[in-house]
């Protein structure tokens, strides 16, 4: 299930580690290696990752 | 049968898509990845090269490794590997396509997702549900 609480949109293109126990993010970026080895420096060997994949191609989007 | 909720992390224009958090299984440990994308438009299941290297999934190329294009990722080159996944406490195996790309993908597609469930979207309702067909009930094995 995905935290309200976390804005998404902020992260487009990045890929986040959150914590499986507090789901708070602990390590966020555009390398998922980098994501995960920052997640296991800062304790969380085994984070849920969440890849914030960028809006569809069909997608419609309001220009104005 | 298990049924979702349609989720929107992106507020743009409150629509709302089926997105799943399955668990990607390699020698190494189990990924749980959040947030995949049900795409019925994908031919596959596609997801960057990286999650392979954190799962500890073999892409070296061998002589018999199935290497595929894709066209809506500029062409470039996948390879073509079983994943075993984990949803809820199903599993199953499935084909999936691991591409190097830089921006984050994570897609289940109708080759190794939508062969392993019935699936009924709802759109009126924001709901989806599945049905195992070649997936296989593990007791015990949630998340």
């Amino acid at each position: 299930m995905h935290t309200k609480e976390i804005n998404y949109e902020q992260y487009v293109g990045e890929y986040l580690a959150i914590d499986p126990d507090t789901r708070e993010i602990i390590a966020h970026g555009k390398d998922l290696l980098k994501v995960a080895e920052a997640s296991k420096r800062k304790g969380v060997d085994h984070p849920i990752f969440h890849p914030v994949q960028e809006p569809g191609v069909h997608r419609v989007q309001v220009v104005r | 049968m298990i049924k979702f909720n349609y989720s929107s992390p992106f507020e743009l224009l409150g629509a709302s898509v089926p997105h799943l958090d399955v668990a990607m299984r390699g020698p190494s440990m189990s990924v749980p990845i959040e947030g995949c994308l049900v795409d019925s438009g994908a031919d596959h299941n596609i997801f960057n090269d990286d999650w392979a290297k954190i799962s500890g999934i073999d892409l070296t190329p061998t002589p018999d490794a199935i290497l595929v294009r894709l066209p809506q990722f500029d062409n470039k080159q996948g390879v073509l590997v079983k994943v075993k996944y984990v949803l809820d406490n199903y599993e199953w195996m499935g084909d999936t396509v691991f591409i190097d790309w830089p921006k984050p993908i994570a897609l289940l597609g109708r080759i190794g997702f939508f062969d392993a469930f019935n699936i009924t979207f709802k759109q009126n309702n924001n709901t989806f549900s599945l049905i195992p067909t070649n997936a296989v009930e593990v007791d015990g094995l949630k998340r």
